[in-house]
């Protein structure tokens, strides 16, 4: 029991320690460099946005000699089949809410920031060779435990 | 301006960049090295939550843990660091701005375990730093260090131990 009331008496004047917060200037350099990463990243994005517009375009051009100029198919239907290959695949957060601390059912602190996030599949038609993107908006709870000292 | 996904990253290591910059103090002799440590694995972890199915948010600590420990191993193989280290070792009362504040500035006992935080094993203290101010479990501390819970939990039991009879000479004039 002596060694157990030690032991709790050490981990008592241990948590009254806290980690040093650090300098000012390690936090704004690592921020600036994940802004940095981050922007890098847009601006990929706003490229293959610039290719969405030309293929849509494209598309819509070629759709519109597809339907002037098909002639019907025997059975009567008509249909257009795509079959597309994937290039890239990739995610990211468009907006960021933090909802801000609450307590969960086991009396532990949580932050909770809610986001949304829009995958982007980058795809080409096979038969045209466009390429074109498709975007899936989704929204996404992210749940961090708030430790105290 | 900063975008949506750098801000989550930046509130996330507002709240953890202190226990990380505390654990990479273990790993690097200068208040430069653990900084480095800690940057390098952020980037390192940046990347690996761009990567497909990962969400791109920030990391679990045990994995950041981890990467700075594996850093901070590099850290050692590279004699460039160590002629720095070298050089660095009479300006250690500079390394003061990443490592443990008492909460009340006259806690003489609190000053005294920090010191003796100091003089622990690499492998004692690096465990109790991640259990006491990582907040880590047991089973993700040894997720981060690639040993068994019981490793991991032996390790900080001894520790705590150690830290208890460092400190008692305080403790016992305090109580008569």
């Amino acid at each position: 029991m002596d060694n157990y009331r030690h032991f709790r008496e050490t981990e008592e004047v241990l948590s009254r320690l806290m980690p040093s917060c650090g300098r000012e200037d390690f936090y704004e350099e690592t921020c600036e460099m994940l802004e940095r990463f981050e922007r890098k990243q847009a601006g990929g994005k706003k490229r293959v946005s610039r290719l969405i517009l030309a293929g849509g375009a494209m598309l819509m051009v070629g759709f519109a000699f597809i339907v002037t100029d098909e002639k019907p198919s025997s059975d009567g239907a008509e249909s257009l089949t795509t079959k597309a290959e994937v290039l890239a695949n990739t995610e990211y957060f468009e907006d960021v809410r933090d909802l801000g601390l609450f307590s969960d059912a086991e009396g532990r602190v949580i932050r909770r920031v809610d986001f949304k996030v829009i995958g982007e599949r980058k795809l080409r038609d096979e038969e045209t060779g466009i390429v074109f993107t498709v975007t899936e908006p989704r929204e996404e709870a992210y749940l961090l435990t708030v430790n105290e000292f | 301006m900063m975008g949506g996904r750098s801000k989550l990253w930046k509130q996330w290591l507002a709240v953890n960049g202190p226990r990380l910059l505390l654990f990479a103090r273990g790993w690097g002799k200068t208040r430069e090295d653990a900084e480095d440590l800690v940057q390098d694995a952020v980037i390192k972890m940046w990347h690996y939550q761009q990567e497909e199915g990962r969400g791109g948010g920030p990391p679990d600590l045990p994995l950041v843990f981890s990467t700075i420990r594996f850093g901070g191993l590099m850290l050692h193989r590279t004699a460039a660091r160590r002629q720095k280290r070298e050089d660095s070792i009479v300006f250690l009362n500079d390394f003061t701005d990443v490592w443990l504040d008492p909460q009340l500035e006259e806690d003489e006992e609190a000053l005294m375990m920090r010191d003796a935080v100091d003089k622990l094993s690499g492998k004692l203290r690096e465990v109790v730093v991640m259990k006491i101010w990582g907040g880590l479990t047991f089973g993700e501390i040894s997720e981060a260090l690639a040993i068994s819970p019981n490793t991991a939990a032996s390790r900080y039991r001894y520790a705590i131990e150690q830290l208890g009879r460092l400190v008692e000479p305080i403790r016992e004039a305090r109580h008569g």
